[in-house]
């Protein structure tokens, strides 16, 4: 049988010899002003309601302060980065029209084979805005959309009008969202009607490529009534000097006994700062899981939140965040609890090694009236290495009495006992340490699909290459 | 045909934090004062001695535990000079040793340790039938009364003692041994385990692979033949006889070979 590989990323220790001449057909000068904002809106040819977004959410920005109770952000400097460059004109259907330059980075990561093989839809986004989009006949007949959300803007305004940055990620709650919202470009818009079931993945996948540029995309999902469905997103970048930012938003509307799993791969380059607001809002017996895997970037801050707030309604978070020399993964959930029998699992894991940080970041808050809601919360962290931190700050809010509560979390090392004992059934020292850790990561890891966990595991012993033993 | 060899084996516990090798002893203590010993292909020789006599030390030495540092002598087998080689080459050598006390993997089955090893063992990975050895993991694993699901399971996580013990079995009955250890296999194990082991043990045996069994009881010995006993006391061989060694030592215990 043929496989595809998974198109989660090419590791990005090589250097930028794959980067692309610029062929920048819009790009904006450095930094961030009214005028940046307003060109955007302008080249995107938006209406006003979308450019009048961008500018309130443009004064937040600019009041709000950079938060500091997580990790140093003193090295971002919003005066040096491109906040908007667009290379292609147009959109295409067919790989065949893609400029070959571009096809191939996306070929060398696997997108189309990907497509051809296990996939029921692709967005492919080069720099700032989408360049591909696809979505197999089958899904489109039933009423499924699928497209990069600058497209939906122009062809479903009262959607987007309705659900972008109005109900559960506001532009005024920090300075990343407001920034998001003032200069946002491409991501996803996702809508699956009442009762279909998608039973393929759908999958977009972001390369940003430029030197010093910011990648703020918008992923939107609506899943209706009854509906199901799962959209895996990947990011990648290769290796620069200059300090990049990726500020995505991801909102997500899991209605009435709908259910969406949201996965996404993250490989960024070891420059960049990943700082991203993703959030659910969960209806009665609704279910929103996260699958997330976070690898490269020099500072990640991510907390996916579910807010459970209809009956029933149920969120799964799980998560693996690799931090290596000179990076800090501050990663985590965010589960609200609103309404009774509500139920959430959130399982972390994270891997430090080579002096790398991570830590574990979580609320959970139960309101009163949220009688019979469960929730249990496992971090599991594993650090080969003496010299590496981990760290678990759990904030956990009851206030309703009847409820289970349960928060777990471990500590483990590569003892050399282990590792002498599986080096006593044939495998070098180096299997041995790669064994233990995809072992510590396998509860994540059989939730992807086949082609996706491959890869994971692939990226991650790749990325610890070298550093242990 | 290889023969296991061991001259004059002097050999030091670096750090005795882990009670899996040697409980008591200070660090850099010596454990092992003199082994001599020498295993033909296909014999059997069962390694007896009271608590702290150094028996999990010597096993754990011939595959070159980090902790057990050779001073003196060394270990051959065959043409293989084992005291100067790493664990995993002596495992692929053909010398395997079921551990006293495995050490649970997380999320790692017994069906994806095998599948790895036994890969590292052949010369041409891309020959291997994969489906025939899964076959073979799941028929060695109904002699030895195991429910399928301890297959898939991560590795003696939470197993009880003797569910440890047929795993060992287990994984060494299926890896290409041509000589293995067998580290107090018949402690914590019932006497209907301790038949389904020794009969793994058995095929071993007539496979031609050579064994080394360490204990403290001879009730092993009522379902395996073996060629020699040793009595280690104090890390030197003090006594080697027949079957009937063994039957002595239950009787009148290890106090007449010791005093004398």
């Amino acid at each position: 049988m043929k496989t595809a590989t998974a198109p989660i990323g090419e590791h990005t220790k090589g250097g930028g010899s794959d980067a692309l001449p610029n062929r920048f057909i819009h790009r904006a000068k450095k930094g961030i002003t009214r005028e940046t904002v307003e060109e955007i809106s302008a080249i995107k040819n938006e209406p006003a309601w979308m450019r009048e977004l961008r500018l309130k959410a443009y004064e937040d920005f600019v009041r709000l302060p950079v938060p500091t109770w997580g990790p140093d952000l003193s090295g971002l400097d919003f005066s040096k980065i491109t906040y908007y460059q667009k290379t292609e004109a147009g959109k295409y259907q067919s790989w065949d029209e893609v400029p070959s330059d571009i096809k191939q980075t996306f070929e060398k990561i696997g997108v189309p084979q990907a497509e051809r093989a296990f996939l029921a839809g692709v967005i492919g986004q080069y720099e700032s805005e989408g360049f591909y989009q696809k979505l197999r006949p089958k899904w489109e007949d039933k009423g499924v959309i699928f497209c990069d959300t600058d497209t939906a803007v122009q062809k479903y305004p009262e959607l987007v009008k309705e659900y972008f940055m109005t109900k559960c990620i506001r532009a005024s709650e920090h300075k990343f969202a407001a920034l998001h919202g003032a200069v946002w470009s491409g991501g996803s818009f996702l809508y699956v009607p009442k009762g279909v079931h998608v039973d393929m993945p759908l999958q977009t996948y972001f390369r940003m490529n430029a030197r010093a540029s910011g990648q703020f995309e918008h992923t939107l999902i609506i899943v209706d009534e009854g509906a199901s469905v799962q959209y895996i997103e990947g990011c990648t970048a290769p290796i620069y000097n200059t300090s990049s930012l990726h500020a995505a938003v991801v909102e997500i509307f899991v209605k009435k006994g709908a259910r969406c799993r949201y996965t996404t791969i993250q490989n960024w380059s070891k420059d960049v700062y990943n700082l991203n607001t993703k959030r659910s809002i969960v209806e009665e017996d609704g279910i929103q899981e996260w699958v997330g895997g976070s690898l490269g970037s020099k500072t990640t801050m991510l907390y996916p939140c579910s807010i459970l707030k209809g009956r029933g309604a149920r969120a799964e978070h799980l998560n693996i965040a690799v931090a290596g020399p000179g990076q800090h993964k501050d990663t985590g959930a965010k589960v609200i609890h609103l309404a009774p029998q509500t139920s959430s699992t959130v399982i972390s894991k994270s891997i430090s090694f080579g002096g790398g940080i991570s830590t574990y970041r979580g609320q959970l808050k139960i309101v009163k009236g949220a009688y019979g809601a469960t929730s249990h919360v496992q971090c599991d962290a594993l650090m080969p290495d003496n010299i590496s931190v981990s760290n678990t700050v759990p904030y956990i809010t009851v206030d309703e009495e009847d409820v289970a509560v349960g928060h777990e979390a471990k500590v483990g090392r590569i003892s050399e006992e282990q590792v002498f004992y599986l080096m006593s059934r044939g495998l070098t020292e180096e299997e041995a340490i790669n064994l233990v850790v995809q072992g510590f990561m396998e509860p994540v890891i059989k939730t992807l699909p086949l082609e996706y966990a491959v890869e994971l595991n692939r990226l991650i012993i790749m990325e610890m290459a070298g550093s242990l033993g | 045909m290889s023969t296991l060899t061991i001259k004059n084996l002097h050999v030091t516990l670096e750090d005795p934090g882990t009670a899996a090798l040697s409980a008591g002893y200070g660090a850099g203590k010596p454990i092992l004062n003199g082994i001599n010993l020498t295993l033909r292909q296909g014999q059997t020789h069962v390694i007896m001695g009271p608590n702290g006599s150094g028996k999990s030390t010597l096993g754990n030495t011939i595959l070159r535990h980090p902790k057990c540092k050779i001073v003196k002598g060394a270990i051959a087998f065959g043409k293989n000079k084992l005291s100067s080689m790493k664990t995993d080459e002596i495992a692929r050598a053909g010398v395997l040793l079921a551990l006293q006390h495995p050490q649970a993997v997380s999320g790692v089955s017994v069906t994806n340790l095998l599948t790895i090893a036994v890969r590292k063992f052949t010369t041409k990975p891309k020959d291997f039938k994969m489906a025939r050895f899964r076959n073979e993991i799941k028929d060695t694993a109904r002699a030895l009364h195991m429910p399928d699901e301890f297959l898939s399971r991560s590795l003696n996580e939470g197993f009880s003692g003797g569910e440890k013990k047929k795993m060992e079995i287990l994984q060494l009955s299926l890896l290409p041994a041509k000589c293995v250890i067998i580290d107090e296999i018949d402690s914590g194990l019932d006497i209907d385990a301790l038949k389904l082991v020794a009969k793994q043990i058995t095929k071993l045996r007539a496979r031609g692979v050579s064994i080394i069994i360490i204990t403290h009881y001879n009730r092993i010995l009522r379902w395996i033949e073996a060629d020699r006993v040793h009595i280690l006391h104090k890390g030197k061989i003090i006594k080697s006889g027949t079957e009937a060694l063994a039957k002595d030592i239950e009787k009148n215990g290890y106090s007449a070979y010791i005093d004398a």
